[in-house]
């Protein structure tokens, strides 16, 4: 009976690699003319083909649903929402002297939440996207957590921005803007807002309704995962999936 | 848009081909199903909202592989596991020593140590060549071939199977 700690002959590696179409033309001639002449040797062929057999017919078990990304036909919602583009691509063209007059800050915070709360009061439903590249490591992040990308933006000025939607109904949007930004004034920090900077990146986070605690380790975790090097995020993720085990339904 | 509603669709009902699979890969490195299914799920994010992938379907399935395998890695779950679990202890599998059942197998598999147990998976139960292996693991195809060849060894060893055994050590003909 064979062990696992023995070191093993030449004859069962090619035996094995024979019995997987691995070997070399002329070793596969060698062996097979081998076999011809050794009842022990094809008694062994035969155990591993038998093994291979028993191995390629296991069941591959229960695995869990894809992600939710249903995707084919196209909602009522998105066919609102080309027009509702359209009309948003004309107003804005319509504004831009009125919106060059304000502060570019105050233009990504201003269009962040208004883009937030469009996307909070009324919810697209969950479709296929590609998430931007800007936002890739927090999508992945957050989609561990049940947050799907649900809703995406870049804006002429190249301002990303992601909408998710939780399991519990939690409704999340990031927002990245292509330059630093000011930190959001103080005052906001009742619609649960967090704004920081890294790597050149201006970013806000908005949730709605979502308890404060959890918005904070939230925003805490993806500071550090924009921010920090590998091994001092991998703590707070762990933290955070523990948080989020046990967490209440969002409001909202 | 339509276009790429259809594109997407496209690309989910490929990844829904190989779902089962990846998850018993995932399964495989992981020996945590909850584990793997996160894994797994967080593999499919990935690929569908990666800006492209492989036309043919073999590079897809090493592309699809790869990703999941490098995201374990970089969670460090796999050495984790190495590391802190134990093997599964065997339940009684010795009901009839001589039947080389799915139970008897599935539960000898159970018992390998992750690295040849991955290359089982991925050789006899996913069909990956050794070369095709061996790009996925990172390690030359003549370490897959030994490692495959110990890890059947050993499985045989566990299922205790009275006809199967290695020959005595010799130098292969030619």
């Amino acid at each position: 009976m064979p062990q696992a700690d023995q070191s093993f002959p030449s004859e069962w590696d090619k035996l094995n690699a024979f019995a997987d179409g691995e070997l070399a033309p002329a070793e596969q001639r060698a062996l097979a003319a081998r076999l011809a002449t050794s009842p022990e040797a094809a008694e062994t062929l035969r155990g591993i083909v038998r093994l291979k057999q028993e191995l390629q017919g296991l069941p591959a078990g229960d695995a869990p649903p894809l992600p939710s990304f249903p995707a084919a036909s196209r909602p009522v919602w998105r066919r609102v929402a080309a027009i509702a583009a359209v009309l948003v691509i004309a107003a804005t063209v319509a504004l831009t002297p009125v919106l060059l007059r304000q502060d570019a800050s105050e233009s990504f915070l201003a269009a962040s939440l208004a883009a937030h709360e469009q996307f909070a009061i009324v919810p697209p439903q969950p479709t296929a996207m590609v998430a931007p590249a800007a936002a890739g490591p927090v999508t992945s992040e957050l989609a561990r957590l049940g947050l799907q990308p649900v809703w995406q933006a870049t804006s002429a000025t190249g301002q990303v921005r992601v909408g998710f939607i939780g399991l519990r109904g939690c409704r999340l949007s990031l927002h990245v803007s292509p330059h630093v930004e000011p930190p959001p004034p103080s005052d906001q920090s009742a619609r649960t807002l967090a704004g920081w900077n890294a790597g050149g990146h201006g970013y806000l986070l908005i949730a709605s309704e979502m308890p404060p605690a959890r918005f904070e380790i939230i925003a805490d975790f993806l500071k550090a995962l924009t921010g920090e090097p590998a091994d001092k995020v991998a703590p707070l993720r762990t933290a955070l999936l523990n948080d989020w085990r046990s967490a209440q339904p969002c409001l909202a | 848009m339509w276009r790429d509603e259809r594109k997407a669709s496209a690309r989910r009902a490929r990844l829904e081909r190989e779902w089962t699979r990846l998850f018993r890969y995932a399964c495989a490195l992981t020996r945590d199903r909850e584990l793997a299914g996160d894994a797994a799920q967080e593999a499919a994010l990935r690929v569908l909202t990666a800006k492209s992938e492989p036309a043919d379907d073999p590079a897809y399935r090493r592309w699809l592989y790869s990703i999941l395998r490098n995201l374990l890695i970089d969670q460090s779950r796999l050495q984790q596991r190495e590391r802190g679990t134990p093997a599964t202890e065997p339940a009684d599998w010795r009901f009839d020593e001589r039947a080389l059942s799915a139970i008897t197998v599935r539960q000898a598999l159970e018992q390998l140590p992750v690295a040849m147990k991955e290359v089982v998976v991925l050789v006899d139960l996913d069909g990956f060549s050794y070369a095709e292996a061996a790009a996925l693991i990172g390690v030359p195809a003549g370490t897959v071939m030994s490692r495959l060849s110990r890890a059947r060894a050993m499985l045989l060893s566990i299922i205790g199977g009275a006809n199967i055994r290695v020959l005595p050590n010799r130098h292969a003909a030619g």
